[in-house]
């Protein structure tokens, strides 16, 4: 086992070590950066910023360890820090969707059954899939964040809580809250749709 | 008006049948999770066959865990992006 540090490597060695260890996670990596920022150029921007930073730190990077998560933990940082404060859409939450939700809550149901009775001809895995992605897009960042680290990329609490610089309580505490807040706007749009699961 | 947070706070707050089930519910992320202890796990199920609130609970939990993973498509990624980091990196000193 060798445990040359990327400082002691020749340029080639950095690279192919680089590119061996780091770029095969760039598929994670560009999906987590699009469901942060909501836009496949600013996703890109950010993938790309992220494996600079990479390269350039790379010394510090202990061969064998979570490339992932640290991978993760840079483009995270990139994005608070640099990222959203040039991008050309910031945080882009949807408050007022968020808003209306609960306003509208029971008033609307008619119309809203009007207007998806005619796109039954649809996949109800397309509708489902759709309407599952706007239900996560429309959390505040904090939150969509642990859902996509936890669900979708199958990160643990640990790993998590070291990616994002909280407690593990608080990852915790932010899924279980992003979790009831998603349960909640699915279960009305399942009612909507007029398959409701909770009647067995 | 409210904040996105408020309502995220509100969501959470639901009113449960006995102080058990309010335990159970703290519980539900990690048992989806794979993340609670031995202990956690056998008083969480063990609750979970005689009360049907948390029974449901419990599905629900499991359920939307599995249709985020299974409904949210994964981008592919620009084959320009990858070509665009190696050549960057290898330009670099």
């Amino acid at each position: 086992m060798s445990d040359q540090r990327g400082s002691q490597l020749s340029k080639e060695e950095k690279d192919s070590r680089f590119e061996a260890e780091l770029l095969p996670i760039i598929d994670s990596l560009y999906n987590f950066a699009f469901r942060l920022t909501l836009d496949e150029d600013d996703a890109n921007d950010l993938v790309q910023e992220t494996y600079l930073k990479a390269y350039r730190f790379f010394e510090y990077f202990e061969q064998g360890t979570n490339a992932k998560a640290w991978l993760f933990r840079i483009l995270k940082n990139s994005f608070i820090n640099d990222f959203r404060k040039k991008s050309k859409q910031p945080a882009k939450v949807d408050y007022s969707e968020v808003e209306s939700y609960y306003n509208t809550e029971g008033n609307d149901n008619d119309a809203e059954i009007a207007s998806t009775s005619d796109m039954r001809s649809q996949s109800v895995q397309e509708l489902i899939g759709d309407e599952v992605a706007s239900a996560l897009n429309s959390l505040p960042v904090d939150f969509r964040t642990v859902i996509i680290l936890c669900d979708l990329e199958g990160f643990t609490y640990e790993e998590m809580a070291k990616i994002l610089d909280i407690p593990i309580g608080t990852v915790r505490s932010r899924l279980h809250r992003a979790r009831n807040f998603l349960k909640e706007k699915l279960e009305n749009y399942a009612k909507t749709m007029g398959y409701n699961n909770d009647e067995e | 008006m409210k904040s996105t947070a408020t309502h995220l706070n509100q969501v959470s707050k639901k009113q449960w049948a006995t102080p058990d089930c309010e335990k159970i519910v703290s519980l539900l992320d990690m048992i989806v999770d794979g993340e609670a202890t031995h202990e956690d796990k056998n008083y969480f199920f063990t609750h979970v066959e005689t009360c049907k609130e948390c029974f449901s609970e419990h599905e629900k939990h499991q359920r939307l865990k599995e249709v985020l993973k299974d409904s949210i498509q994964r981008k592919a990624v620009p084959s320009r992006l990858l070509t665009s980091i190696k050549s960057v990196i290898h330009a670099t000193a």
